[in-house]
């Protein structure tokens, strides 16, 4: 571990570290991460069920890599990007922070390490405030977090920052709304990037955009991994984007990881039924190539999480689910060559 | 559904209740009490009375939170009193003014109706042209004229130029229909004037808000006339908020029609409340009061239960 | 093959205008659909894809939008020039349309049973009972189970998938002969996506119904579209066959796209290649230029002055470029992909 950490320097950063157990190549590590969101009703907001939006999930993150999560909606793909950054107090579990559990954090350390994690989201719009120009909007958490109060200093630094992202810095007074959609998200990156961090969660970031400008976005993103070191979690929905982006790719359903391997793994020999589906399901934009492919078509749709199916989450809509499927949950097992699958028809399993 | 009825009139319980304790203490510390009233009036003639018999004999010498018990006792009984100079028991007074004060009510809520929700429909069929700026331009004027400012005018000047003067006495509405509508309607369609303005506008804003939406798109698609779009679907969608606003105009125009009752010697309720008021009568104050917040409560309910009734979305419970 | 054309739309425009500046969001589009066929109109937002559907359904309305001119010939009566009495009895019945938000699109305070029906006594002289059995059969032929109970049921009921395929039980009860769907699966999960696609696409081969696919994403058509048209700044800069334009694109452009899309069934390689800039403001595009000129690898002085036609380069294959021999290069590089 090469790196200088300031993390280490902060007051009030626990002594215990977990170096025995952990890879010093892991960022971060998940272990058994579950939120629970109760659900209430009346007046008295009696609890009558809980949305297990992630149930039981763990990963490691390797250090300047990045972690693909490809989910459906309901698949609580994005949950587990705010329990990352502890927007959200998880229900259990555990998430190491290169080293520390950040569960023992105290208030102040958390709001120090936050520097060091941010998030992008999919909808510009909503993240950036319309009332600010963009060089308020860069420039915000230098200011909260006391990094340049110096405001030549503070001009040059947006001034780089928005270069960047491919930002005309002249348009630094410009406001949100009088850019388009990629440039926004270009933005937001430049925003998420000006605190120095080292571990960014992107849920959804290219969801909204053009192909064109979706390509630029994703070209963009892997330029600043490759010159800042920076590590990504990657959520979304569209498996080809996902995977090309990513190291490694985790298969989310209904609140639990299905399949985690690496990405060209995981389109080369996909062990999962659902994962199966889901490449079938991704569109190739190649008549020919499209039209010879095995077309998997899943019944029915992902069923509640409030009510999640016994055994194996994926059961109700499996073609291969028998008894056993139905009763007992598949432990995640891992096939070799770091390739962890949950299902009990995999041999092994 | 049922069940939900239930507990909303259960719920009634409790805040009649805090009516009551309210109502009870602000008239009591109302400067000058009842005794106080009688004896400053009787006094410019020259007379007087023994206030500490008079007080014995209106039950006011007894404490404060004696005469409130006294009081809610009979409420639960169905007895809100004895006015104090009336002679009369607040039941009676109640049965005899407040079906003209409904009656007033439900005449200026019906007007308000038929002149707003087709103005503002049309309003926004036709956005922008020429009749929906003319329709907008008179519902501000009427809106910015004050209720009794109009009514005193439709009084004194069809009176100065035809000798002509609107009905003041009150025939029951089942003795002669006729004679009773014509003393209500000029008072009703006053009151409903300004309120048509406010709400002719909302409706008009909140169906162009649903003629924006996607399903008036598709409605169009499936080659629905355009009649059908505005009512079955713009009018129906937007109905949730516009049943919101008749609900608090209704209670406004019963508070609101106090002057109305005044300025055309109505008598209703609201002329009751504000005579009692000044004589300090607390059993009929305080009556009038419960009456008519018990009133305003039930129409919150029914705007409640209608969206049930509009919107298959919401769920009571 | 002439008279198998059902929807013909010939040098339509369709302008907005907007505090005194025209936007040319259509602006000579041609194009024709046979019957049966499934046409595939592909561009980004901005491209006027949607505003050209809706053209075609007379649903754009003034202000801000305007249909300048052009013909939309359906059945060879030209649709804009309908009164509106004569084009409501088309709309719905022998054209309908799907939205790309189905959970918008359906009327929220109607159960989808009575939204089919309407659709249905609209167009037809049945009895309600009739419109309404027919409505259950329609549910039920679009993979809603249990027809019968939902049928009675309010959209916010149904999840996204089903209610897309209520939306397409209602556009196929009348049997139009064209189905315009306006981006059927953007709103909707990756599975479900592929389910209604195949739905939709089955309903089209048994009733011989044309289906006019609007996407921004290519992939979702590779496998249905027999024809495929792209459209960039409010024209249509390459036509052809699925085959042709896929696998021997002729407009830049249409290469750009192709190649901006991370293939799945390739290994993964260092930076995807991308289109520069941004899509074109149409305010402010001249109507004298190719409106990507600015976008353009290949672009120069003519590109800039002149808006190159739309010419055949094969076999019912058409591309407007002034430059697609220079791509050559880059062809034979995506065909080795």
């Amino acid at each position: 571990m090469s790196q200088k950490l300031n993390f280490y320097e902060m007051p009030g950063a626990p002594e215990r570290r977990l170096d025995n157990i952990l890879d010093l190549d892991d960022i971060m590590y998940v272990e058994n991460l579950k939120m629970h969101f109760p659900v209430t009703r009346g007046l008295l907001k009696r609890e009558v069920g809980t949305v297990k939006a992630v149930d039981g999930v763990s990963f490691h993150i390797k250090r300047s890599q990045t972690l693909g999560i490809v989910g459906e909606s309901g698949s609580g793909k994005s949950t587990i990007g705010n329990c990352l950054l502890r927007n959200l107090n998880i229900t259990s579990g555990n998430i190491y922070y290169e080293g520390h559990n950040m569960n023992d954090l105290n208030r102040r350390s958390l709001q120090k390490m936050r520097k060091n994690l941010q998030m992008i989201t999919q909808d510009p719009f909503a993240s950036l405030d319309p009332r600010m120009n963009i060089m308020d909007v860069v420039s915000e958490g230098l200011k909260i977090h006391h990094v340049l109060d110096n405001k030549a200093e503070l001009y040059d630094f947006v001034v780089r920052q928005l270069e960047m992202v491919g930002i005309n810095p002249d348009f630094r007074f410009r406001y949100p709304h009088e850019f388009s959609g990629g440039q926004r998200q270009r933005i937001s990156i430049a925003r998420a990037l000006a605190l120095q961090p080292n571990f960014i969660v992107c849920d959804e970031v290219v969801s909204a955009l053009d192909v064109s400008i979706q390509a630029q976005i994703v070209n963009l993103l892997m330029k600043l991994q490759e010159n800042m070191k920076l590590t990504y979690v990657f959520i979304g929905h569209d498996l080809s984007v996902v995977r090309y982006i990513s190291n490694q790719v985790a298969v989310l359903y209904l609140g639990k990881v299905m399949e985690l391997t690496d990405s060209d793994e995981l389109y080369d020999h996909p062990l999962h039924p659902y994962t199966q589906a889901l490449i079938s399901a991704a569109p190739i934009p190649n008549p020919v190539v499209d039209r010879a492919r095995e077309r998997i078509l899943l019944e029915g749709e992902i069923p509640s999480p409030i009510n999640p199916p016994k055994g194996c989450n994926f059961c109700t809509r499996c073609k291969y689910a028998d008894e056993r499927c139905r009763t007992e949950e598949p432990k995640m097992v891992d096939v070799g060559g770091n390739h962890l699958v949950a299902c009990h028809r995999v041999a092994g399993a | 559904m049922g069940k939900y009825f239930v507990k909303r009139v259960l719920l009634l319980i409790p805040t009649i209740l805090l009516v009551c304790v309210i109502v009870f203490i602000l008239m009591r510390m109302v400067p000058m009490d009842a005794v106080a009233v009688l004896q400053n009036k009787l006094s410019a003639n020259g007379n007087y009375v023994d206030e500490d018999y008079v007080r014995a004999l209106l039950g006011l010498d007894v404490p404060a939170v004696q005469q409130f018990f006294t009081w809610i006792g009979g409420v639960l009984q169905g007895d809100l009193g004895t006015s104090f100079f009336d002679h009369a028991t607040v039941n009676s007074i109640l049965a005899r003014k407040l079906p003209v004060t409904l009656e007033l009510g439900i005449l200026s809520l019906i007007i308000t109706n038929i002149i707003s929700i087709p103005l503002g429909l049309f309003c926004a069929a036709r956005q922008d042209s020429i009749s929906d700026y003319t329709i907008r331009v008179f519902s501000t004027v009427l809106i910015a004229m004050p209720v009794f400012w109009v009514a005193t005018m439709v009084l004194i000047y069809p009176n100065l130029w035809w000798g002509w003067a609107p009905a003041v006495s009150y025939v029951p509405f089942f003795e002669d229909p006729l004679e009773n509508l014509s003393m209500f309607l000029l008072p009703a369609v006053i009151s409903a004037i300004g309120q048509s303005g406010i709400q002719m506008r909302t409706i008009r804003t909140m169906t162009l808000e649903v003629m924006r939406q996607d399903y008036i798109r598709t409605a169009w698609a499936k080659g629905v006339p355009e009649r059908q779009v505005l009512f079955k679907y713009a009018f129906r969608n937007s109905m949730i908020p516009i049943i919101t606003m008749i609900g608090g105009s209704v209670a406004m125009m019963i508070g609101g029609n106090v002057v109305m009752e005044n300025i055309f010697n109505i008598p209703g309720l609201g002329q009751a409340l504000v005579s009692a008021l000044n004589s300090r009568d607390y059993p009929i104050v305080q009556g009038c009061v419960l009456v008519l917040s018990l009133f305003v409560m039930c129409i919150n309910l029914l705007v409640d239960l209608a969206y049930k009734w509009i919107d298959p979305r919401v769920t009571l419970d | 093959m002439e008279q198998d054309v059902i929807l013909e739309v010939k040098d339509l425009k369709t302008y907005f205008y907007n505090h005194g500046r025209e936007l040319r969001a259509v602006d000579g589009l041609s194009y024709q659909v046979h019957r049966g066929e499934c046409v595939a109109i592909i561009g980004e937002s901005g491209s006027g894809k949607t505003v050209s559907a809706l053209s075609i359904l007379r649903l754009i309305s003034y202000p801000p939008g305007l249909v300048m001119g052009g013909q939309v010939l359906f059945k060879g009566r030209d649709l804009l020039k309908m009164n509106d009495e004569e084009y409501r009895r088309i709309r719905g019945k022998e054209i309908s349309m799907i939205f790309q938000e189905p959970s918008a699109a359906l009327n929220p305070v109607a159960t989808i049973g009575d939204q089919i029906v309407e659709n249905i006594l609209l167009h037809s002289n049945v009895k309600r009972e009739e419109a309404r059995q027919r409505a259950v059969e329609l549910l039920a032929e679009v993979g809603i189970p249990n027809a019968q109970e939902r049928v009675k049921q309010y959209p916010f009921e149904f999840s996204g998938g089903m209610q897309q395929r209520a939306m397409i039980a209602m556009a196929m009860s009348c049997g139009p002969d064209v189905l315009i769907a306006d981006e059927p699966t953007t709103a909707l999960d990756v599975t479900v996506q592929a389910q209604v696609l195949e739905q939709l696409n089955r309903l089209r081969q048994s009733r011989n119904m044309a289906l006019l696919i609007i996407t921004h994403n290519l992939g979702v058509v590779a496998r249905y579209a027999d024809s495929v048209k792209i459209m960039y700044g409010g024209k249509i800069v390459e036509d052809g066959s699925v085959e042709d334009v896929f696998l021997r694109p002729a407009h830049p452009y249409t290469l750009g796209l192709i190649r901006a899309v991370p293939r799945l069934d390739l290994p993964r390689t260092h930076g995807l290649h991308t289109i520069e800039g941004e899509p074109p403001d149409m305010s402010k595009i001249g109507p004298n230029c190719c409106a990507f000129h600015l976008r353009c690898a290949y672009a120069d002085e003519q590109c800039q002055n002149c808006r190159p036609p739309l010419e055949q380069v094969g076999d019912d294959h058409f591309c407007a470029c002034h430059h697609r021999d220079l791509l050559d290069e880059e062809r034979k590089e995506v065909l080795m992909e």
